[in-house]
C-alpha cells in the first residue's frame, strides 16, 4: 500500500514542475527580441510508482529532467553559407557602385564621354580657324580637363583600393578575434556538459558568433558531439575550417596574421598578404565571404581568370591615356598601324615642330622622347594617374601644331588629321576612343548589375533561411502566452490537489480523534 | 510552419522595405526623367546614351563649323561680285577708250580710272572674313595683294668719276623721271644736291667713302661711291624708270612692265618666285565624320596666276592708255625677258574677256560648294532632330508613365504599411483577460 502522504508529495512535483514551465515560458518571453535566443522548452516526465512497494500502480507525478533549446544545426549551416555568400555580392555591389560613381554615371554632365566631346569640339574649333589663339586657349583647356579627369578618376580608384586594403585588415582582425571566442565557448560548453550543466545560452552565444564570422568568409563547420543528455539531446564542440584549413579545433583557435607585400610582379605592393600565425602558409579565404570580395576588388586583375577589380578599370584607363596620348602625338594606335599623322609631325603657329601634346608628370615633349629608348616604351611611362599636357604647350599655346608646314597661318591639314584620329575605329582594337570608354562603362555596367541582381537574389535566399531558423528556434508570444496559460492553470490544479489532499488529511485526522 | 514574432516583424519590415525601394526608384525617374541614373541599371541604355550624346555633341559642332563655313563662303561670293563689276567697268572702259574719237585727255581720265580700279582689286583680293585674308591660301594673317612699283635708273655722267647704274640706287616710292647730282666740299663736309628740275634735295657726310642717302619728296635715292670716293665737282645725271607691279605674298604677279625698265631690273624682279609651283592651299572643315569641305577660294583661281592674270591685262591697257606700244614681260618657264607689242587699246579686250571667264568659273566653283555646305546644313539638321529624339527615346522616361507608375508605387506603399501596423501589433496577450 502507498503512503499516507503520497498526495501531496505528487501534487508537490505538479506544483514544481509547472512553476518551472513558466520560468522557461517567461524567459523566453522576456527573451522575444535577443539576437540569436533559441527558444527552449521544458522536458517532463511522468515519475512510475517505487519499485519497493511491490503492489503500487500508482505514479509518482511529474519531474522536469532538462530544459533544452530548439535549434537545428542543418539550418545553421544553410544559413552559414548562404549568408556567406551575400555579403560577398552585398560588398561587391556596393563597391562597384562606388566605381561608377567614379567613371562617371551617363546622367551627370561631367561624365568623361561630355569631357572628350569637348575636347573634339575644340579642336574642331581651331580647325575652322588655327590662327585664333583663343581657339587655341580652349584646346589646351579642354586636353586638360581630359587628363585631370583621368588623374582623378585614377587617383579615386586608388584611394578606394586603399580603403579595401584598410577593410582587409579589419575583416581578418575580426576573424582572429571570432576564432578566439569560439575557441572559448567550445572549453566553457565542454566543461559544462560534463558537469551536467545548462549549455543552451552558451550554444546561442556561440552560433551567433557563427553568424558573424559566416559573413566575413566562407566558413564550414563540424560538429562533433561531446555529451548526450539522458532523453537523447546532445551537446557538440564545433570545428571551423575557411578554405580548407582549420581555423577553430576544440578549444584552440589558430590565428591569421596581416603582412605588407613588398616585390610582388603584380602591382600588389604595399597591400595586405594574409597568412597564418603557426605554419606561415598562404590564407586562402574560400569562395565567398565579405574578405573574398575584398580581396577580388582589390586585385582583380580582369585577366587569367581573376574577377574585375578595381586594378582591372585602373588598367583601362591607363591603357586609354597611353593609347589616346600616342595616337594623338604621334599618329600610332594601339597595333602600331599609322593612318595620320600625329601633332608631332605638325608646325604650331610660331613655327614650332615636334611638340607632343599630351605627356606626364608635365614634362616638355623633349624630356618626354628621352625617357625611353622606343616610342612605345616613352608612351608605356604614361599612366592614367599621371598624363599631363606637355609643358611646352601649357606655357605657350601656340605650340600647339595645326599646319602641315610652317608659316602658314591657315594651315589646318594637321589639326584635321587629330580630328580623324580622335573618331577612329581603328585605334583600340574594341574600336575608336568612345568605343573604347563606352566598353569599360558597359563592363563596369553589367558587372554591377550582375553584382545588385545577385546580391537581391541572395539577400531573399538568406531571409528565406532566417525564417525557417527563426519558425524553428524562434520565440513565439502567442504560443508562449498559451503556454503560460497551461502552466498557471496546471500550477492552480496541482495546488486545489493539496487542499484536496489537505481535507482527506483532516479527515482522517479527524476519524482518529473522534 | 510556426510563426514567430520576428518572423513576422523581419517579413512586415522587408515587405516596407521593398515597397519604398520601387517607391524611391519611381520618384527617382519622375524627379530625373531620366530611366537610370547609374550604368548598372541597364548597362545597354546607358552605353547606347553615350554613343547617341556623342553623337549630339559633334553633329553641334558639325553645325557650327558648317555656319562658319557658310558665312566664309557668303563673304567670299561678296567679293567675287565685286571683282566682277570691277573688271566688267573695266572692260566697258577699255572699249569707250577704243572708240577713236577720244582726246588726249580723255584717255588720260580713263588711265587715272583704271589705275584706281586697279587698286580696287587689289582691296577687293585682300577681302577678310573675322581678320582672316580669304584669298590668301594658308596665308590669312597677311595681306595677299600688294601695289608696288619697279625702280630702275639709267646715269649719265661728268666730272671726275664716272657713275653708273650700280652706283644710284632708288627704292620703289622714288617718282619717275631725270635727276641731276652734283658733289661739292667745304673741308671736311661734302655735300650733296640732287635736283629733280624743280627741287633740289641735299645731305651732307665727313666721308666721301661710305653711301648717302638722299631723301626726295616721294622716295630715298641711295648713292654708294666710287672706287676713288667721292670727288669735289663730280656730277652726274639719271632716269628713274618707274612700272606698278602687282605682287602676291610678297613675290612679283603682274608680268607685264614698261618697255622702258631695263631687262636686268625685269628679270631680278621676277626671278627666283616661288608661288608659281606651289601646291593648292585648301582651308577645310570638319562638317562630318571623316567629311571635309573646301571653304576658301585661292586668289590664284580667281585673278589667275603668273603666266596670265588680269593685272597684267590691268598692266597693258595702263600702258596702252598711256600712249605705249611695247611692253616688257617675263616667261617664268624660260626665264627670259621678252618685248611684245600693242597693237590697239582693244587689243586688251580678249586679255579681259579671259580673265571675266576666270572670275565667272571661280564664282560657280564656289557655287557649287555654297550647295554643298547648304546641303550638308540640311543633312545635320535632321540627323540632330534623328539623333536628339533617339536619345530622348533611349534615356528619357515617358512622365505620364512615370507619374502613374509612382502613384501606384506610392499606394503599394502606404498599403504594405498600413497592413503592417496591423500585423504585427496584435498577440494572443491583447485577447487574454
Amino acid at each position: 500500500m502507498s503512503s499516507t502522504f503520497v498526495g501531496v508529495a505528487i501534487a508537490n512535483r505538479g506544483l514544481t514542475s509547472s512553476q518551472n514551465g513558466l520560468s522557461v515560458t517567461t524567459n523566453n518571453i522576456s527573451n522575444v527580441n535577443t539576437t540569436g535566443y533559441s527558444r527552449q522548452t521544458v522536458n517532463q516526465i511522468a515519475i512510475g510508482p517505487a519499485a519497493v512497494y511491490n503492489n503500487s500502480y500508482i505514479g509518482s507525478g511529474s519531474e522536469v529532467t532538462s530544459v533544452t533549446r530548439t535549434s537545428s544545426f542543418r539550418l545553421n549551416q544553410k544559413y552559414w553559407q548562404e549568408n556567406s555568400s551575400l555579403s560577398e555580392y552585398d560588398e561587391k555591389s556596393s563597391c562597384l557602385t562606388e566605381i561608377e560613381d567614379v567613371l562617371g554615371t551617363s546622367s551627370t554632365t561631367t561624365d568623361f564621354s561630355t569631357t572628350m566631346d569637348s575636347f573634339y569640339s575644340a579642336l574642331s574649333s581651331l580647325s575652322t580657324d588655327p590662327s585664333s589663339s583663343s581657339a587655341r586657349a580652349v584646346v589646351q583647356e579642354d586636353g586638360q580637363a581630359v587628363c585631370s579627369y583621368l588623374n582623378d578618376a585614377s587617383s579615386r580608384l586608388s584611394q578606394l583600393r586603399d580603403s579595401v586594403n584598410t577593410d582587409v585588415k579589419t575583416n581578418v582582425d575580426q576573424i582572429n578575434s571570432y576564432a578566439s571566442q569560439i575557441a572559448d565557448l567550445n572549453q566553457q560548453i565542454t566543461v559544462a556538459a560534463s558537469a551536467n550543466a545548462s549549455t543552451n545560452d552558451l550554444e546561442d552565444s556561440r552560433d551567433l558568433l557563427i553568424d558573424k564570422l559566416s559573413s566575413l568568409a566562407d566558413v564550414s563547420v563540424t560538429a562533433t558531439t561531446i555529451n548526450t543528455q539522458a532523453d537523447g539531446s546532445t551537446t557538440s564542440s564545433y570545428s571551423v575550417s575557411i578554405g580548407g584549413a582549420t581555423l577553430v579545433s576544440g578549444n584552440t583557435a589558430r590565428q591569421l596574421e596581416c603582412y605588407t607585400i613588398t616585390g610582388s610582379s603584380d602591382n600588389n605592393n604595399g597591400m595586405y598578404g594574409i597568412r597564418w600565425t603557426d605554419t606561415g602558409d598562404a590564407f586562402d579565404p574560400g569562395t565567398t565571404g565579405s574578405l573574398k570580395a575584398d580581396l577580388d576588388l582589390r586585385d582583380g586583375s580582369g585577366t587569367a581568370g581573376e574577377s574585375k577589380g578595381i586594378p582591372y578599370y585602373t588598367s583601362q584607363l591607363d591603357e586609354f591615356a597611353q593609347t589616346f596620348a600616342e595616337a594623338f602625338n604621334e599618329g600610332i594606335y594601339k597595333d602600331g598601324s599609322s593612318y595620320y599623322s600625329g601633332i608631332a609631325s605638325g608646325y604650331g603657329s610660331d613655327g614650332s615642330t615636334g611638340i607632343r601634346f599630351f605627356s606626364y608628370d608635365s614634362l616638355s615633349s623633349s624630356d618626354l622622347m628621352a625617357s625611353g629608348t622606343t616610342t612605345a616604351a616613352v608612351y608605356a611611362n604614361i599612366t592614367a594617374a599621371n598624363i599631363s599636357l606637355s609643358s611646352d604647350v601649357v606655357d605657350d599655346t601656340a605650340k600647339i601644331a595645326t599646319a602641315s608646314s610652317a608659316n602658314e597661318t591657315s594651315n589646318n591639314d594637321v589639326v584635321n588629321d587629330l580630328i580623324s584620329i580622335c573618331k577612329d575605329s581603328r585605334m583600340f582594337d574594341s574600336g575608336s576612343p568612345e568605343d573604347f570608354y563606352n566598353s569599360i562603362i558597359s563592363t563596369l555596367g553589367a558587372e554591377t548589375a550582375y553584382a545588385t541582381r545577385q546580391d537581391n537574389i541572395q539577400s531573399a535566399m538568406v531571409s528565406y533561411v532566417s525564417d525557417q531558423r527563426s519558425s524553428v528556434s524562434g520565440v513565439s508570444t502567442n504560443e508562449e502566452t498559451a503556454n503560460l496559460t497551461k502552466y498557471q492553470q496546471a500550477y492552480a490544479a496541482s495546488a486545489s490537489a493539496i487542499t484536496t489532499w489537505k481535507t482527506v488529511l483532516q479527515d482522517t485526522i479527524n476519524m482518529v480523534s473522534s | 510552419m510556426r510563426i514567430t514574432n520576428n518572423m513576422m516583424t523581419n517579413n512586415t519590415v522587408r515587405n516596407i522595405n521593398a515597397a519604398a525601394n520601387r517607391l524611391n526608384e519611381a520618384e527617382e525617374r519622375v524627379s530625373t526623367e531620366m530611366k537610370i541614373s547609374l550604368p548598372s541599371d541597364d548597362p545597354v541604355v546607358a552605353t547606347r546614351s553615350i554613343k547617341y550624346r556623342n553623337y549630339v555633341s559633334s553633329i553641334e559642332q558639325y553645325q557650327k563649323n558648317v555656319s562658319d563655313a557658310t558665312s566664309w563662303q557668303n563673304v567670299t561670293d561678296d567679293a567675287l561680285s565685286s571683282l566682277s563689276d570691277i573688271v566688267t567697268q573695266v572692260r566697258t572702259l577699255t572699249v569707250k577708250a577704243a572708240s577713236s574719237t577720244l582726246t588726249s585727255s580723255d584717255e588720260a581720265a580713263i588711265k587715272t580710272e583704271v589705275s584706281q580700279l586697279q587698286q580696287s582689286v587689289v582691296d577687293t583680293m585682300n577681302t577678310t572674313y573675322g581678320g582672316r585674308y580669304i584669298f590668301g591660301g594658308f596665308s590669312t594673317s597677311t595681306a595677299p595683294y600688294a601695289l608696288d612699283n619697279i625702280v630702275d635708273t639709267v646715269a649719265t655722267t661728268s666730272g671726275t668719276n664716272s657713275y653708273s647704274s650700280a652706283n644710284i640706287s632708288a627704292d620703289s616710292d622714288v617718282t619717275a623721271g631725270s635727276y641731276n647730282v652734283s658733289v661739292a666740299q667745304s673741308g671736311g663736309t661734302y655735300t650733296y644736291t640732287l635736283s629733280d628740275g624743280t627741287n633740289n634735295y641735299t645731305a651732307t657726310s665727313t666721308s666721301n667713302t661710305d653711301p648717302v642717302a638722299i631723301k626726295t619728296g616721294s622716295g630715298t635715292v641711295t648713292l654708294t661711291a666710287p672706287t676713288a670716293g667721292f670727288t669735289s665737282g663730280d656730277a652726274f645725271s639719271f632716269n628713274v624708270e618707274s612700272d606698278t607691279v602687282v605682287k602676291f605674298k610678297g613675290e612679283c604677279l603682274s608680268t607685264v612692265t614698261s618697255a622702258g625698265l631695263s631687262d636686268t631690273e625685269v628679270s631680278s624682279a621676277y626671278s627666283g618666285n616661288t608661288y608659281t609651283t606651289a601646291s593648292a592651299q585648301s582651308i577645310k572643315y570638319n562638317v562630318g565624320y571623316n567629311t571635309d569641305v573646301t571653304v576658301n577660294t585661292e586668289g590664284q583661281d580667281v585673278v589667275g596666276s603668273s603666266d596670265s592674270n588680269l593685272f597684267n591685262s590691268m598692266s597693258k591697257l595702263l600702258l596702252a592708255l598711256g600712249g605705249d606700244t611695247s611692253y616688257k614681260s617675263y616667261d617664268a618657264s624660260t626665264s627670259t625677258v621678252s618685248t611684245g607689242t600693242i597693237s590697239s587699246i582693244s587689243s586688251v579686250l580678249t586679255d579681259l574677256d579671259t580673265d571675266i571667264n576666270r572670275i565667272t568659273t571661280a564664282q560657280a566653283a564656289l557655287g557649287s560648294k555654297m550647295t554643298y555646305v547648304s546641303t550638308m546644313s540640311d543633312r545635320l539638321a535632321s540627323d540632330y532632330t534623328t539623333y536628339t529624339t533617339l536619345l530622348s527615346g533611349n534615356e528619357d522616361v515617358d512622365v505620364s508613365k512615370a507619374t502613374i507608375d509612382e502613384t501606384s508605387a506610392q499606394a503599394v506603399y502606404d498599403a504594405s504599411l498600413s497592413v503592417g501596423a496591423k500585423a504585427v501589433s496584435k498577440t494572443l496577450v491583447d485577447y487574454l483577460a
